[in-house]
């Protein structure tokens, strides 16, 4: 990963076009599931176009997953909420999972889709939002517990 | 254990990540609870959904998307870069204020250019050099009168009838920031008044070229950020090691160009031999 960005920082073009390679699918399932197939893939080339910039003032020893984490989270949530999605262009089960993660605030489907979609770690979640660790596992949680709800609308409110 | 806590138990529950008592806990709540059983199965499900779509590929063709528009970009940290933030950060007014100043004084110098040149040729001399005024110091103390006429060789023609030659006022320059003392043992402040959007950008490089690190006053890590019309003002503390004191106080005097000023505020804490200096960026 250092040496990933001493490349970079050389002036190596072929470092970056590897950072993009092993990191776009994850960077654009997060848009995707955050903002719906309208936007993610703009958003996304946002995120990468900024990364471009960023990575040459970041230190050797940045993680470069947290920091295109940290990133795109940065440019989802400051995109504006856009209208309802196309939703058919998706799969029905992929569908189903859209709408209920539209459900959802932003930050509770932020800590959703990164647990259960991408499958990070509590703590690295924790690190990309810049929250407590107990804090992000409430989200986790309570957006879990939104989207059963939405599956399964007659179900006891807490 | 009480339903309420069993169901803020459930996610930790579904992942196996509870401890085993408490685990049995939860599930003996969930034997009992007819809802939280719902809960239980529903939040399954929906685990089972998520795990089912999975990360998606990103659009074919957008590797190659994205790095044509990136090619497209000014390369980072190239001159052209360097000089179109530097630019960026240049005031409109003082663009005007500069053209009309090159405008005035070429229409000055034509009018100086077009007056009736005089009958008597002013003989051709070199200029002497302008003595250089020394800069105070402690041996030849500053005086306003440091400047030295120049001397016309002897040699030389008087220009009788030439005109007097105009001279620009030269003055002593006052000290710049940048010669003032570091003193470890008094942190400062330093202001940097129209830094630009990207100024707390170049901060976290001054302290990444130093070796330290841009904090909040609680020692907090900062992630720089554009500033902009809504958020045009930050103050950070710039931590670095002791040895690197000296250099990072003269590189943020030359970018602040303004005397600072001593930090009497809070602090953020910091390690053994580290030193503070904090920083205030406007737009």
């Amino acid at each position: 990963m250092a040496d990933l960005i001493r490349r970079i920082h050389s002036g190596d073009p072929a470092a970056f076009a590897e950072v993009l390679a092993s990191e776009q699918d994850d960077v654009y399932t997060l848009c995707l599931r955050c903002l719906g197939p309208a936007d993610a893939e703009a958003v996304c080339e946002t995120v990468f176009v900024a990364a471009h910039q960023e990575l040459n003032r970041v230190a050797v020893d940045t993680d470069l997953r947290t920091f295109l984490m940290k990133l795109t989270v940065a440019h989802i949530e400051s995109h504006p909420p856009g209208g309802a999605d196309n939703l058919d262009a998706l799969h029905d089960r992929s569908a189903t999972t859209q709408g209920l993660l539209a459900g959802l605030e932003l930050p509770f489907r932020l800590a959703v889709v990164m647990r259960d979609i991408l499958r990070m770690s509590e703590a690295h979640i924790a690190d990309v939002l810049d929250l407590s660790l107990g804090t992000t596992r409430s989200r986790i949680h309570r957006g879990r517990l939104t989207m059963a709800r939405g599956l399964s609308p007659n179900l006891d409110r807490v | 254990m009480d339903s309420f806590f069993a169901r803020n138990r459930l996610s930790a529950y579904l992942d196996r990540t509870l401890p085993k008592a408490e685990a049995e806990a939860v599930a003996e709540a969930i034997a009992r609870d007819i809802a939280l059983s719902a809960d239980v199965q529903a939040m399954h499900k929906v685990l089972a959904m998520m795990n089912e779509v999975g990360a998606v590929a990103a659009p074919k063709g957008f590797h190659a998307r994205t790095m044509a528009t990136i090619a497209a970009q000014p390369v980072p940290g190239s001159q052209v870069a360097w000089l179109q933030r530097r630019l960026a950060r240049i005031p409109t007014e003082l663009v005007a204020l500069i053209g009309a100043a090159v405008v005035t004084a070429i229409a000055l110098q034509r009018g100086t250019a077009s007056e009736p040149s005089d009958p008597v040729a002013a003989p051709e001399y070199t200029t002497p050099a302008i003595a250089t005024p020394t800069l105070p110091t402690p041996e030849t103390p500053a005086t306003p009168e440091t400047v030295t006429e120049p001397v016309v060789p002897s040699t030389a023609p008087a220009p009788a009838a030439a005109k007097p030659v105009k001279r620009p006022k030269r003055t002593v320059k006052t000290p710049v920031p940048d010669s003032l003392p570091y003193d470890p043992n008094e942190p400062l402040a330093y202001r940097i008044l129209s830094g630009g959007d990207q100024v707390l950008y170049d901060i976290a490089t001054l302290a990444d070229e130093s070796g330290g690190r841009l904090v909040d006053v609680h020692g907090k890590l900062i992630t720089p950020r554009a500033l902009n019309e809504q958020n045009s003002f930050a103050a950070v503390y710039m931590v670095v090691n002791g040895a690197n004191a000296a250099s990072t106080h003269a590189r943020l005097l030359e970018r602040s160009g303004m005397e600072p000023y001593p930090l009497d505020g809070p602090q953020p804490p910091l390690n053994e031999g580290e030193t503070v200096f904090m920083i205030e960026a406007q737009l």
